[in-house]
């Protein structure tokens, strides 16, 4: 057994145990929602619902480019780079909210059947709601974190928060790289009542 | 920000998270091609599987810099 020479300082330790916990929360909600995805398979197979594919293509593209601005403000924060880490996460913050207005207050509407409409409905709104929530979380941590920016907490050796709300985010996608191609593009497409 | 090494590094950092971005949405721009063209569904779910897992891993490995799970360091330039 060798004994480390150069010991963690104890914000060290605590940055490690940060990460690690917010990599195993990630991993725990990654198993929640792969049940969703399982159930989607399981009760739908090789059918889904008729979706507007137009409106898939662009709120998966919103939520893509939300993804890079909030990798550049990460990015640019880690340099020192003020300026560029609040204009890149107030836009991260604008896209996700328009991820939300395009699930929720367009999709949801346009959409010609109801949770109630069977399995597909049910599936369909559980699937976007759940995302959208997560979504919602995430935009509530972006503006905690802009907040904090303005306020001149972050810097190049101290942004830890940056760092966990990006993971966030960049999860929240992931996710969603899964789900629009089971939702949108996968089976053949059926009328609901 | 005035270190040329540094800055040099900054700009390479964002230029490969345009890369990526450019990546993720050809990917999805495909993965819409190919479900307008493909019939046959097993093969569908196969091609939108792999694909999704191409899409996942650029983010887990350029995004989320997955190497640092057991750093102790923040300032990662």
């Amino acid at each position: 057994m060798t004994i480390s020479s150069n010991p963690l300082t104890a914000a060290q330790q605590k940055l490690v145990n940060n990460r690690l916990g917010l990599w195993l929360f990630i991993l725990s909600d990654a198993f929640m929602f792969g049940g969703i995805l399982v159930a989607r398979i399981y009760l739908l197979g090789e059918t889904r619902p008729h979706l507007e594919q137009t409106t898939g293509f662009i709120i998966t593209a919103i939520l893509l480019v939300s993804s890079f601005f909030m990798n550049r403000a990460e990015t640019s924060i880690a340099f020192g780079d003020r300026r560029g880490f609040l204009i890149s996460t107030a836009l991260t913050l604008l896209l996700g909210l328009g991820f939300l207005i395009g699930v929720v207050g367009f999709e949801w509407r346009i959409t010609p059947f109801g949770p109630g409409d069977g399995a597909p409905g049910a599936i369909f709104y559980l699937m976007t709601g759940m995302h959208a929530f997560h979504v919602l979380t995430g935009v509530i941590f972006l503006a905690v974190i802009l907040r904090n920016g303005l306020m001149g907490h972050y810097s190049a050796d101290e942004h830890w928060a940056v760092e966990a709300c990006a993971n966030y985010w960049h999860f929240v996608d992931i996710v969603w790289q899964f789900f629009y191609p089971a939702l949108y593009l996968v089976g053949v497409a059926v009328a609901l009542p | 920000m005035n270190d040329p090494k540094r800055e040099a590094k900054r700009k390479e950092a964002l230029r490969q998270g345009e890369v990526i971005m450019l990546i993720l949405i050809t990917i999805n721009a495909v993965e819409l091609w190919l479900a307008l063209g493909i019939k046959y569904q097993t093969v569908m779910m196969a091609t939108m599987a792999f694909l999704a897992l191409v899409d996942v891993l650029f983010i887990l490995v350029y995004y989320m810099h997955l190497e640092r799970v057991f750093s102790n360091k923040e300032d990662h330039s």
